[in-house]
C-alpha cells in the first residue's frame, strides 16, 4: 500500500487534514502530518528536515511508495528539498502531488486504501478539485475545463515521440482510456496519439476511444509543449502500468470470447436490487437510447447559445456526479463506474468545441448543434467493429441526451409508451416513471440504483415488477429484444432461453392470478355482518397511483398527498400543472371521491426551492397548513387549482396540521377569497367544495367540537397524532415503543374526535397507518370511524376484516380497549377477537 | 586580498545583527505583498545560525557554509528557508577544505549559491524575487573576478548593481512565491527577499572594509 505525507505551513491544518483522511480510511493508510516550525511565537512555516523525517518514516511502513501532498509556497519547496536528501531507492518511491491539500489528501487516501498505486492516487487527487468545481457549477457558473485552455497556451516546440505496444487486455478502452485521458490532461503540452494513419488527441476520451486501440496494437504518442519531457515520462510510466488496467476491469468488460468460453449464460444474466415484486417477460423498451429529434433553429446570438450549452453541460455533469454517488452508495462502485465514463464524455473539450463550432459557424441554436454533434460521435462509435465499443454509442447518446434535456427544459418531449414492454433505462427520474403507463409496463429494469430509489417506490406502488441497479445490462439489451426479470430475486435475463422464458411466464401467470384474486376480494364492498357498509379508500401520492388504488378495490381516494408534485424540481408547479394533476387523479378514479390534501411540508421534509427556516424542532415548527399560511402565494395557487378541479370532478379539499380554530377560520377565508375571485373571473367553480381537516394534533382533538362546526369532515392522521399525544418520536429507538397508535391514550383521542364528529353530523375518517391494519378494523369501527383509507395493498385484508365483524362486537371491543392499560393489552384484545391472527 | 575565515564568521555575525535590526522593516515589506513574516524568518534563521556556529567555527569554510545552509533550511520557515539554505549549502559542498576564499573561489561561491536558488525556486528574471538581485550581481562578480579584481573590489563593484536591481523589483509584478497570489497588487512594492539578499552583499562590503 502507498502512504501519504501531508505538508502544511500550519501544523494544526496538517493534523486536521490527516484526521479527515484517516476518518475515511479508518487508519488503514500509513500517513503522517508535518507542518509549522519550531517557534512558539511564529509557528507558521515549513521545515524541509521535518518533511524528510516524515517521508522516511512513512516510507518504512508503505511498501508501494509515498505520496506527498502540500499546501502552498514553501511547502512545495521544502518537500522538493527533502527529496534531495533522500536515499535514491527511497526517492524513487516518492511522488509529489500537485493536488489541493484537503481535497487531494482525502481523495488520495481513499485511493490508497483501495490499493491504488502512486500514479493512480496522484491522478485521482489532482482531479479531486474538479468534483468540487462541478458540484458548485450550478451555483458558481464555473467549469472545470482547464485542459482546453491549457491546450491553447501550449507553444509548439520540438515534438517528442513515444512508441508503445499496447500490452493491456482491454486496449485503450474503459478505464485504461480514462486513465490515459486523465494523465494527458495534466500536462500543458499537446499530446497526440496515432495508430497507423489515424490520430487523436490524448486529452479527448471520445477521440481516444474512437481510435479503437486494441491489445497488441502499436501506437505513437507525439508530445509538444513546455512540459513535453515530463508528459512523455508520465505516459511511459502509465503504459508500463498497463494504463492502470485492473483484473476486475477485464472481468467486467464483455468480450467476444466470453461467449465462446463456455459461460454464455452468465454474460446475459444480470443481478440487481429487487425493487418491486413480480415477474415479467416481454419486449424491452430501452429509454433514452435515442436522442429526441431537434428541429434546426437559427440563432443570431451565438455567444448566448454557447453560454447556455456550457451551463447545460455543467449541470448535466453535476447530475451525473450525484447519480454516481447515490449509485455507488447503494449498489457499489462497479455499478457506478459507467457514470464516470459519462462524465468523461461530457468533460471532453473536443465534443463541446465541435458543438460550439457549429453554433458559431452555422448560426444555429445550442440544442440543435449539440444533438448533431452527439449523434455524429455516437454514430462513429456505432460503426466500430468491436461490440464493446459499439455499446458505448448508447453512452454517448445517453449523457448527450441529458445535456439536451437540460437545454430544452420543460419543452423536452415526454415519454410516450405505446405498447406492452419492459422498460429498460440507465436510470429513471420520478417524472419518467410518472409518464409510464402502468397497464403497458410489464416491468422496469435500470442500471443505476440510487437515483431511482424513488422510482422503485413508485414501481412498488404501481405493482410493476422492477429490478434496479443492474450494471451493464443496457449494453446487452436492444429495443424490442425479449427479456425476462424476476423482481423477487433481482435477476434480469437479457437473452433468456426458451426454458427461462417459459418458467418466468408461468410464474408471472400465477403471480398475476394471486393478485387478481386479492383485488377481486378487494373490489366487493365491505359490509359488516349487520349490514353496515364501510367505505374503504386508498392513500395515493401521485395521479399514476390512482389506477392502482382502483385496481385494489378502493371506493375512492381518502388521501391524495400533493407533495409529489412539489418535490425533485427547482420551482413550484404552476396552477395549470396542478390542475391537470388533480383532474388526472380524479378521472382515474372514475367518478369516485378524491380527497386532496394541501401541501404538507415543513422543516422535517423540506423542499429545496421553498425557503425553510432552520428550526431546532421542526416537528413543532412551521409544518403543514402553518407553512402554507406563511406563504400565501404558494397556497393560493394550489387552492385555485383545487377549486377549479373540483368543478369537474368529485374533489374534496383537506388541510393538514390544523391546531387552532382561528387558523381554520383563516384558511377557510383564503379559500373563500380564491373561490370568489375565480367565479368573478368567469372560471368554472363548484357551488361548494367539501372541505375537511386532518386531526393529527392533540389541540385539534380538544377543540374538535368547534372545528367540526366549521368544516365538512375530519380525517385522523394516526402517525402524527400518536407522536404528539405520546410526545415520543418514533424514529428514536429509546422511546419508539411508546409511540404506538394502539396506546389507550391515542384511542381515547380518536374516540373523542368521533364523538365530536357525530354530534356535529360530520363523518370522521382515518387515513393514518392504523387504518390499514386489518386486525384493528373492528376496533376502529367500534370507536366510531366511518371511513378508512390506506395503502392499496391493505385494502383486501381490511375489507375481509370488516366483513367478518358486526357493530355490537366492534363497540364491545372498543369499550374494552379504551379501558385497557397499555398498547400491548389492546393488541392482546385484538388478537383474542380474531383467532385467525 | 582573499576573504578569510575570520571575515566570513564576522560577516555571518553581522548578518545576524542586521536581520535583527531590520526585522520590522523586512516584515513590513513582506506585509505589503506577502504574509508578513520575512523579517521574522530571517531573524530566526540567523539567530539559529549563531547558535550552531561555535562548534564548527574552527572547521574549514566548506563545513561552515554547509552548517549555515542546513541551519537556515530548517529554521527560516518560509520559502526563503530552502532558498537561502541551498544558497549557502551548495558552495559549502564545493569549497570543502578551504580556509580562505580568493577571488575565483568567491566567484564560485556566488555562482553555486545562485545556482542553488535557481534549482530550488526555478525563478526567472523579472519574477520579483531575490533572484532579480542575484542574477545581475553574479554577472558582475564573474566578470570582475575574471578581470583579476580581489574580493573587496568585486563586492564594491557588485553592490551598486545589486542596489539598482533591488529598486528595480518595485515596479515588477510577482510571479513566484506568496506575492504572486496578489497579482497586479504586488506592483509598486520592493520585494522582501530581494531586500534581504541585498543586505547580504551590503554587510559583506562593510566587513571587508572594516
Ligand atoms: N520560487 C521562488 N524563487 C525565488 N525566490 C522566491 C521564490 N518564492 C519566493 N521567493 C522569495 O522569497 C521571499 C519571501 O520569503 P519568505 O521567507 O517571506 O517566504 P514566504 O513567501 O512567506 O514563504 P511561504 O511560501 O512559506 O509563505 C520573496 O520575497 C521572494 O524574494
Ligand atoms: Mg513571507
Amino acid at each position: 500500500m502507498i502512504g501519504i505525507v501531508i505538508v502544511s505551513h500550519s501544523r494544526k491544518l496538517a493534523e486536521g487534514v490527516l484526521e479527515l483522511a484517516a476518518q475515511m480510511t479508518r487508519g488503514a493508510v500509513p500517513m503522517e502530518a508535518v507542518g509549522g516550525i519550531d517557534d512558539v511565537e511564529n509557528p507558521i512555516g515549513t521545515d524541509p528536515m521535518q518533511v524528510l523525517a516524515a517521508i522516511e518514516s512513512v516510507a518504512a511502513r508503505a511498501d508501494a511508495g509515498v505520496l506527498v501532498v502540500m499546501d502552498l509556497g514553501s511547502a512545495l519547496m521544502s518537500a522538493e528539498t527533502a527529496l534531495d536528501f533522500l536515499a535514491d531507492d527511497v526517492k524513487a518511491r516518492v511522488r509529489l502531488c500537485a493536488a489541493p491539500l484537503v481535497e487531494g489528501t482525502v481523495a488520495a487516501a481513499v485511493q490508497a486504501a483501495s490499493g491504488a498505486d502512486l500514479a493512480q492516487a496522484s491522478a485521482e487527487a489532482a482531479t479531486a478539485i474538479e468534483v468540487k468545481i462541478r458540484q458548485l457549477a450550478p451555483v458558481t457558473g464555473e467549469e472545470a475545463a482547464a485542459s482546453a485552455q491549457a491546450q491553447q497556451e501550449a507553444a509548439p516546440q520540438d515534438a517528442l515521440r513515444l512508441e508503445i505496444v499496447i500490452a493491456n487486455t482491454l486496449g485503450l478502452h474503459a478505464r485504461p482510456a480514462a486513465n490515459l485521458v486523465a494523465t494527458a490532461g495534466k500536462f500543458r503540452s499537446e499530446i497526440r496519439l496515432a495508430k497507423g494513419e489515424a490520430s487523436a488527441s490524448a486529452k479527448s476520451i471520445n477521440q481516444v476511444a474512437l481510435l479503437s486501440v486494441r491489445h497488441g496494437d502499436t501506437v505513437v504518442f507525439t508530445v509538444s509543449g513546455p512540459d513535453a519531457a515530463e508528459a512523455v515520462a508520465a505516459l511511459r510510466a502509465l503504459a508500463a502500468d498497463r494504463f492502470g488496467e485492473r483484473d476486475e476491469d477485464v472481468a467486467l468488460a464483455p468480450t467476444a470470447d466470453a461467449a465462446a468460453s463456455g459461460k454464455p449464460a452468465d454474460a446475459n444474466v444480470f443481478s440487481g436490487t429487487p425493487a418491486s415484486a413480480g415477474y415479467a417477460v416481454g419486449p424491452a423498451w430501452v429509454l433514452r437510447a435515442k436522442l429526441p429529434e431537434i428541429v434546426r433553429r437559427g440563432s443570431d446570438d451565438p455567444e448566448a447559445q454557447i453560454r447556455e450549452l456550457d451551463q447545460a453541460i455543467a449541470a448535466a455533469r453535476a447530475e451525473i456526479e450525484a447519480i454516481k454517488r447515490e449509485t455507488e452508495r447503494i449498489s457499489g462502485k462497479a455499478s457506478a463506474a459507467i457514470f464516470a465514463v459519462h462524465d468523461l464524455i461530457l468533460a471532453d473539450a473536443a465534443l463541446r468545441d465541435a458543438a460550439v463550432a457549429r453554433i458559431s459557424g452555422e448560426k444555429v441554436k445550442a440544442a440543435y448543434a449539440w444533438s448533431q454533434t452527439v449523434e455524429e460521435t455516437a454514430a462513429a462509435y456505432g460503426a466500430l467493429d468491436d461490440a464493446y465499443m459499439r455499446a458505448r454509442a448508447a453512452d454517448v447518446r445517453d449523457c448527450g441526451g441529458r445535456v439536451l434535456r437540460i437545454l430544452l427544459g420543460a419543452a423536452a418531449p415526454a415519454l410516450r409508451q405505446e405498447r406492452e414492454a419492459i422498460v429498460v433505462a440507465r436510470d429513471l427520474a420520478p417524472s419518467d416513471v410518472a409518464g409510464l403507463d402502468a397497464k403497458l409496463t410489464l416491468g422496469i429494469v435500470t442500471e443505476a440504483g440510487g437515483a431511482t430509489s424513488h422510482a422503485a417506490i413508485l414501481a412498488r406502488a404501481l405493482g410493476i415488477p422492477a429490478v434496479i441497479g443492474a450494471p451493464g445490462c443496457l449494453g446487452r439489451i436492444a429495443d424490442g429484444q425479449v427479456i425476462a426479470l424476476d423482481g423477487f430475486t433481482g435477476t434480469v435475463w437479457a437473452a433468456p432461453q426458451q426454458s427461462v422464458r417459459q418458467d418466468i411466464a408461468a410464474r408471472r401467470a400465477s403471480w398475476l392470478e394471486a393478485r387478481h384474486e386479492a383485488s377481486a376480494r378487494g373490489a366487493a364492498p365491505a359490509v359488516t355482518r349487520d349490514g353496515v357498509a364501510v367505505p374503504v379508500f386508498c392513500n395515493i401520492g401521485s395521479p399514476a397511483e390512482a389506477a392502482v388504488a382502483l385496481a385494489a378495490g378502493a371506493e375512492g381516494v381518502g388521501l391524495f398527498r400533493t407533495e409529489f408534485l412539489f418535490q425533485e424540481r427547482d420551482a413550484a408547479p404552476g396552477e395549470e400543472e396542478q390542475y391537470a394533476a388533480y383532474v388526472a387523479a380524479a378521472s382515474a378514479m372514475q367518478g369516485r371521491p378524491v380527497v386532496i390534501r394541501t401541501l404538507d411540508v415543513g422543516g422535517d421534509k423540506p423542499i429545496r426551492y421553498l425557503e425553510t427556516a432552520k428550526e431546532d424542532n421542526p416537528f413543532l415548527g412551521e409544518r403543514g397548513v402553518r407553512f402554507c399560511l406563511a406563504r400565501p402565494e404558494l397556497f393560493r395557487t394550489q387552492l385555485r387549482a383545487l377549486l377549479r378541479a373540483a368543478a369537474v370532478a368529485d374533489i374534496r379539499i383537506m388541510y393538514p396540521m390544523v391546531s387552532d380554530v382561528a387558523e381554520l377560520v383563516g384558511v377557510l377565508a383564503l379559500q373563500r377569497q380564491e373561490h370568489d375571485a375565480l367565479a368573478a373571473a368567469g372560471l368554472a367553480v363548484p357551488g361548494a367544495v367539501k372541505t375537511g381537516i386532518m386531526i393529527e394534533v392533540p389541540a385539534a382533538v380538544a377543540v374538535a367540537d368547534k372545528l367540526a362546526a366549521l368544516c365538512d369532515f375530519f380525517s385522523i392522521g394516526t402517525n402524527d397524532l400518536t407522536q404528539y399525544v405520546m410526545a415520543a418520536d418514533r424514529g428514536n429507538a429509546a422511546v419508539a415503543p411508546l409511540c404506538n397508535s394502539l396506546n389507550p391514550a391515542v384511542l381515547r383521542m380518536i374516540a373523542m374526535t368521533c364523538r365530536a364528529g357525530e354530534a356535529a353530523g360530520i363523518p370522521v375518517a382515518m387515513c393514518g397507518e392504523l387504518a390499514g391494519e386489518a386486525l384493528a378494523a373492528p376496533l376502529l369501527l367500534g370507536l366510531g370511524l366511518k371511513e378508512l383509507s390506506m395503502a392499496g395493498t391493505a385494502v383486501a385484508g381490511v375489507k375481509d376484516a370488516i366483513r367478518a365483524t358486526d357493530g355490537e362486537a366492534c363497540r364491545a371491543l372498543a369499550d374494552k380497549a379504551l379501558a385497557a392499560d397499555s398498547a400491548a393489552a389492546v393488541r392482546e384484545l385484538l388478537r383474542a377477537g380474531n383467532p385467525a391472527a | 586580498m582573499p576573504l578569510s575565515k575570520a571575515q566570513l564568521l564576522a560577516w555571518l555575525g553581522k548578518l545576524d545583527a542586521v536581520y535583527a535590526a531590520k526585522k520590522e522593516y523586512l516584515t513590513d515589506l513582506d506585509a505589503a505583498i506577502g504574509d508578513a513574516d520575512h523579517g521574522i524568518n530571517m531573524n530566526r534563521g540567523f539567530g539559529k545560525v549563531m547558535e550552531k556556529l561555535p562548534p564548527v567555527a574552527d572547521k574549514d569554510i566548506g563545513t561552515i557554509l554547509k552548517t549555515v545552509g542546513m541551519t537556515l533550511m530548517s529554521s527560516v520557515g518560509g520559502a526563503s528557508g530552502p532558498l537561502y539554505g541551498t544558497f549557502w549549502m551548495k558552495p559549502g559542498m564545493l569549497l570543502g577544505g578551504k580556509e580562505e576564499l580568493d577571488a575565483a573561489d568567491f566567484a564560485r561561491f556566488v555562482e553555486a549559491g545562485v545556482d542553488g536558488i535557481l534549482q530550488r525556486g526555478r525563478p526567472e528574471r523579472g519574477d520579483k524575487t531575490m533572484y532579480d538581485v542575484w542574477a545581475p550581481v553574479l554577472e558582475v562578480v564573474k566578470a570582475r573576478a575574471a578581470a583579476g579584481d580581489d574580493v573587496a573590489a568585486i563586492v564594491d563593484a557588485a553592490l551598486p548593481v545589486g542596489e539598482k536591481a533591488l529598486a528595480d523589483t518595485i515596479p515588477l509584478q510577482a510571479r513566484k512565491g506568496r506575492a504572486s497570489y496578489l497579482g497586479e497588487r504586488s506592483v509598486g512594492h520592493q520585494d522582501p527577499g530581494a531586500t534581504s539578499s541585498y543586505y547580504m552583499l551590503e554587510t559583506l562590503r562593510d566587513v571587508l572594509h572594516a
